[in-house]
């Protein structure tokens, strides 16, 4: 295959990230600074504030009364941010699903297919990592502003939300390797995160359908 | 503290670096060169010039502040305070635990861990500002060379790293510290419990604010003092959290830089310690064992002070003289007498206070209330209004107090006297006595008594008056009847047959208690216009009259005479009972057993069911009767006009009754008129005068037609009717399992409505089609294709209505129509012959219904029709035949494949045709060519099906190896492109004008413009 300047223009900011693999010394991250340090840094302490708030989310959730709960008034904004992350993410996990990546090993999957990318020059992988990471980008937009609503209120969209910042992680930790092992700690602390809110959610369903259940019977009583 | 290898120092370093104020909150920062020469220049040690201190380089520094806020999160000081536990220990001990558990878990949240990102965040927005313009952009353009500026760089690479340790930690703690297993949400005590002392502790807290961090360290003697004011701030947000709120308190009221600031120096000062799994576990053994001791030793008394904030002092004797006479203080009126008697009487209200169940906040008004009576009361001692009995005890009085307080107050929980005197440990009638002599007139109840009079006679009276009125003008409002009944009352015109105590009764209702009389009339009033339009409407469908459900329908509109529903039912029936005495002709007959029999349960549900059914059936009738002036009833004959098409002749007729149904001829649909419908929507407008006319306008608007159910089915079955000349097609059985599949596949994939549709919904009509043709081979075999009961429905026209009919319907065990999805024919009959029952056609199945059949009489005034509905019972019964052993074994299995069928045999069977049709010769290269398929793909193909295609297909020996058709292979596949040109040029009565239908080829592309989609019901497809 014939590779010409406008490959590289292509290939340059996926590049960018993929030249760490190959060094293990400080200036990897000097070098990888001088890229996209000043905005990434930033990020971080974004990450940390929407971890927090969804777990505030998560606890408020449990913790307040069902009657409020249940009664919540519809809040359309959140809505459509859902609707968004929904339609965001089925794109997204469709294009991971065509490099073959399960939620198991996306990091890995996404290191290697850098890796080739990098030496073999392939346009059409590459312009789908490209796709992934501008994507994911989008999503933690997404989540951001999320993180900041009543999420509370509504369980399942905030379910959802913790478990797709969990498979962004994995992807993140790889595309951004000089912060692998932060984003990789903040998958776990979302792991842990995503556990409590499907433990929550199973036992309000198991509780929703024991008073369905009264209910009919107190219908049939009378 | 800062440590001295930490402060920055500008002879050691060797290139720019970041250095902060140590001072958390503090936004100094700056840019550290070094020395010239190493030595040439000032401030070697730069120092912060509003704190005066020694800078710090900010990598070194952002440890120290993740240090401060762990410190702050999971210090041990975040257990739970000791007052709040103490009342979680007393009032709720068996929730002790979860409470502790929850606590725990809400800690981080509620000590403010959202808000240390947003200083981490000015931090590092501050650190990248610092830097030179020309720092910034070599960086930025990656003009980098070698190790030029690598100590900026490693400082914010020191920064990622400590977040990642920050959340590692904080992971870790989690794990550590929480059992997620126990954790539950507050039970509704705690809840409560920590409502109360959040309120408490809110009011400290604020003065704490008010006061700031100066004052406060001033009045704090050390810092310890200083940390638990923070404490309490910080405690206070984890409660919000567990009430299931944001902690306002930490996010809004102390700034991220403070909070960490003063924690940054308990750290320092070592007033911080981790806390651990032990600890908590210590604390909650210790907190159990305190809960055994509270128990013992009864504190309740100091929690309920605390908590019900009245003005009690802990350590207050309570005086045990009891039996202070009343008449003494009357007799000597001494002022040191006087309070005496006020302070033995407040004694005993604050014992009985605590011992009323309520809630805090009732219990505070309750007190407060009391003593304000309590005052007036004395101060009538004291003017000797009245006369003291001798023996009164103070307890008497207090327990009065309370009662007057009670009934006089609408916000409180109501106590009987028997129930007050219970806890006062006083005769029954004591409270009651003092409350008429003492307090009734200054305090009187706020709630009419109705249980103090009998309402019978006023009611029977007030009713004639209101449904002479009703009837005379019938659009009378109720607001207009109620203002007549009120002037009337008022100018002293009551009913003749009313007694004097019946005019006192309304009189004192209509002076003292006015909302209660505008409410109790207006009800009553909306009763008996209830009764009036109800049985008219029940009289028009000849339906006797059931009380009850009219209880029911107006209690959901909230009319319910302020009574209980047992009353409320009474008065309802005492009420048409008079009436209808009066207006013999005007009232339907009422059925009376329900409540007079006293029916269990399970008596009265099947009671009302059978009423339900009752007056569905009449109103049907009605309806049949009159709709379309008339229109279903040929010559006294009401018949199914599709049944008439097809000159049938059991299945039509009034007899089957619970056959007929309406069907909507128009798109427009707003209710379904089922008879269980058409029961609930009687009963939800049964009030409107003119509800029979309107219900038979709106069927109308909807051209509701009256067909039986069988036909209705059909209307409604369209895989059937678009699919019937497959399904029924006769040569069918003679082919092949998979050949049957293979044509399926090829009428759905080629008619119009179903070709474009998804994988997933072709897949569903596919099997809806499978199931017709397995019912119609079952039927057909083992009845002959026709109704075995009735003999006039049969498969080839109508295979969508027949039942399967259980002999037994109690004995139950499978729904017949799930089985058709999963099992083969064969074993579909087996199951249904263990079920015991048949197949029968739907009309008749409703014939067999012993529901219907135990309440014909009720039904039908006309004894022969009852007679003839019996008949049609016994002849349906006589003639229906149970699958038997023979049955089983005369059904085989005609769609039992052993091949998966693809849509790829279609194609290659197809390619192969084409190609020996033009004379070429079908190879694997051929064929690929032809289909734009791989050659491998084709060789494939040939080769894994081989064993089956051989059916079809010649293999010729040879290289390449050739395909051709024999014979059986030309007549399937003629038989595929016979069915694929019908279903392609398949076109219905609503296609012939369409304007989408052009050549045979539908262009409709919306829901909406297709003509069979806007008439049919439930369509199964979709566009």
């Amino acid at each position: 295959m014939e590779i010409n300047d406008e490959f590289f223009d292509d290939f340059s900011d996926i590049i960018e990230n993929i030249s760490f693999l190959t060094y293990e010394k400080d200036y990897e991250f000097l070098e990888w600074y001088s890229i996209e340090g000043l905005n990434k840094i930033n990020e971080l302490s974004r990450q940390l504030q929407t971890f927090f708030n969804y777990k505030a989310a998560v606890i408020h959730y449990r913790f307040s009364e069902p009657q409020k709960r249940d009664n919540s008034t519809k809040n359309e904004h959140i809505k459509n941010k859902a609707r968004e992350l929904s339609s965001l993410s089925s794109h997204y996990i469709e294009k991971l699903r065509r490099f073959g990546l399960e939620n198991k090993n996306v990091k890995e999957r996404i290191l290697i297919l850098l890796q080739r990318v990098k030496n073999q020059s392939n346009k059409f992988e590459l312009n789908l990592l490209k796709e992934i990471k501008k994507i994911g980008k989008e999503i933690w937009i997404i989540l951001h502003i999320m993180s900041k609503l009543e999420m509370n209120l509504y369980p399942k969209s905030l379910y959802f939300a913790v478990k797709m910042a969990n498979i962004l992680c994995s992807s993140e930790s790889a595309f951004f390797w000089p912060f692998s092992s932060f984003y990789e700690e903040l998958k776990s602390n979302y792991k842990q995160l995503e556990k409590e809110i499907s433990e929550i959610l199973q036992k309000n369903k198991s509780r929703q359908k024991k008073t369905k259940v009264e209910r009919r019977k107190e219908k049939v009583v009378i | 503290m800062i440590k001295k290898e930490n402060q920055a120092n500008r002879k050691i370093i060797k290139e720019d670096r970041i250095a902060i104020c140590p001072h958390i909150g503090c936004d100094h920062l700056e840019r550290i060169k070094p020395l010239k020469f190493g030595f040439l220049g000032f401030r070697k040690y730069p120092t912060c010039s509003k704190h005066k201190i020694p800078l710090i380089f900010i990598d070194e520094f952002i440890g120290d502040f993740f240090q401060a806020v762990t410190a702050c999160l999971f210090d041990k000081s975040s257990l739970p305070p000791e007052d709040l536990i103490k009342m979680i220990t007393i009032k709720a001990p068996n929730d002790l635990n979860s409470f502790l558990n929850g606590w725990i878990y809400a800690n981080p949240i509620g000590r403010g861990a959202q808000i240390i990102s947003i200083y981490i965040d000015d931090l590092t927005k501050g650190y990248i500002k610092i830097l030179s313009r020309k720092q910034r952009k070599r960086l930025n353009n990656n003009q980098v060379s070698g190790n030029r500026y690598y100590m900026l760089r490693l400082g914010l690479k020191k920064i990622a790293e400590k977040y990642t340790i920050f959340l590692q930690k904080l992971r870790e703690y989690s794990e550590v510290l929480n059992d997620m297993r126990n954790l539950k949400p507050q039970s509704d005590k705690v809840r409560d419990l920590l409502k109360i002392w959040l309120k408490e502790d809110m009011k400290e807290i604020n003065e704490i604010i008010d006061k700031g961090d100066n004052e406060l360290l001033l009045e704090a003697e050390t810092l310890s003092v200083f940390k638990k004011n923070y404490d309490k701030i910080l405690h206070a947000g984890t409660c919000a959290v567990l009430l299931g709120k944001s902690p306002t308190i930490i996010l809004k009221g102390i700034s991220s830089f403070e909070l960490f600031r003063v924690y940054n120096e308990f750290l320092n000062a070592g007033l911080c310690k981790e806390l651990t799994r032990e600890d908590i576990s210590l604390y909650l053994r210790k907190s159990e064992e305190s809960s055994k001791f509270y128990n013992k030793n009864d504190m309740f008394s100091q929690i309920d002070d605390k908590e019900k904030n009245i003005d009690i002092k802990e350590d207050m004797i309570i005086n045990k003289n009891d039996n202070l006479k009343i008449d003494e203080i009357n007799k000597n009126s001494s002022e040191s007498g006087i309070r005496k008697f006020r302070q033995n009487i407040k004694e005993q209200l604050k014992k009985l206070v605590r011992l009323i169940e309520a809630t805090n906040e009732q219990k505070e008004i309750l007190w407060r209330k009391s003593l304000k009576r309590l005052d007036e009361f004395v101060s009538r001692v004291k003017r000797n209004e009245f006369l003291l009995h001798r023996n009164k005890k103070a307890k008497v009085v207090a327990a009065t107090i309370i009662y007057s307080v009670i009934v006089s107050y609408e916000g409180l929980k109501n106590i009987s006297q028997e129930d007050l005197a219970e806890i006062a440990e006083l005769g029954h009638t004591s409270i009651g006595e003092t409350y008429l002599k003492y307090f009734k007139s200054y305090y009187p109840r706020a709630k009419f008594p109705f249980y103090s009079y009998s309402f019978k006679r006023i009611n029977k009276e007030i009713s004639l008056l209101i449904f002479n009125i009703i009837k005379a003008s019938t659009e009378i409002k109720t607001t207009e009847l109620l203002i007549i009944l009120k002037n009337n009352f008022m100018n002293e015109r009551f009913p003749e047959k009313l007694d004097e105590s019946d005019i006192y009764v309304l009189k004192r209702m209509l002076n003292l208690y006015e909302d209660t009389f505008n409410k109790y009339f207006s009800d009553l009033i909306e009763v008996v216009k209830l009764l009036y339009f109800s049985a008219t409407n029940h009289k028009l469908i000849e339906a006797t009259i059931v009380i009850y459900p009219l209880v029911e329908y107006l209690e959901k509109l909230g009319i319910n005479l302020l009574q209980k529903t047992l009353t409320f039912y009474k008065y309802i029936r005492e009420i048409y009972d008079f009436l209808a005495e009066k207006y013999k002709d005007f009232f339907p007959e009422r059925l009376s057993r329900a409540f007079e029999e006293k029916m269990t349960e399970e008596q009265y549900r099947k009671y009302k069911n059978e009423y339900r059914q009752v007056v569905g059936y009449k109103l049907k009738l009605y309806l049949i009767k009159n709709m379309y002036n008339g229109e279903f009833i040929n010559n006294g004959k009401i018949e199914c006009s599709e049944c008439k098409k097809e000159g049938f002749r059991v299945n039509t007729g009034i007899s089957r009754l619970n056959a007929l149904t309406f069907h909507h001829l128009s798109g427009k649909k707003n209710e379904i008129f089922t008879t269980s419908r058409l029961y609930d929507i009687f009963t939800k407008k049964q009030g409107k005068i003119n509800f029979l006319e309107e219900i038979m306008k709106q069927m109308e608007a909807e051209k509701v037609i009256l067909i039986c159910r069988a036909h209705h089915m059909m209307f409604h079955d369209l895989y059937f009717r678009y699919f019937k000349y497959f399904i029924t097609w006769e040569k069918l059985f003679s082919l092949s399992a998979e050949e049957i599949y293979i044509l399926i596949r090829v009428i759905v994939n080629n008619f119009r409505l179903t070709m474009n549709l998804s994988k997933r919904r072709k897949r569903v009509i596919r099997q809806r089609i499978k199931n017709r043709i397995k019912k119609k081979y079952i039927i057909d075999r083992i009845y002959e294709g026709v109704c075995q009961t009735c003999g006039e429905f049969n498969t080839k026209h109508h295979i969508r209505v027949f039942d399967f009919c259980h002999l037994d319907p109690e004995i139950k065990n499978v729904e017949a129509r799930t089985l058709f999805d999963s099992y083969s024919c064969s074993e579909i009959v087996k199951i249904l012959k263990n079920d015991i029952g048949g197949f029968i056609c739907t009309n008749c199945h409703s014939v067999l219904d012993m529901e219907y059949i135990k309440v014909i009489d009720k039904i039908f005034d006309n004894e022969k029709i009852c007679e003839e509905t019996r008949k049609d019972y016994l002849r349906v019964k006589k003639n229906f035949s149970l699958i038997s052993d023979e049955m089983v074994k005369m059904i085989g299995n005609p769609l039992k494949k052993d091949v998966v069928i693809r849509g790829s045999y279609i194609k290659y069977l197809g390619a192969i045709y084409k190609l020996s049709k033009k004379g070429s010769v079908a190879t694997n290269k051929t064929i690929s060519n032809l289909l734009n398929i791989k050659y491998a793909g084709v060789k494939t193909f040939f080769l894994r099906r081989r064993e089956f295609l051989e059916q079809y297909v010649n293999f010729d020996f040879g290289r390449p190896t050739q395909y051709s058709l024999n014979t059986r292979g030309i007549k399937l596949v003629s038989l595929i492109n016979y069915f694929r040109n019908y279903y392609c040029s398949l076109e219905f009565d609503e296609c012939e004008n369409c304007i989408f239908n052009k050549r045979f080829k539908c262009i409709a592309t919306q829901p909406n413009q297709c003509p069979i989609i806007v008439n049919g019901n439930n369509l199964p497809f979709q566009f």
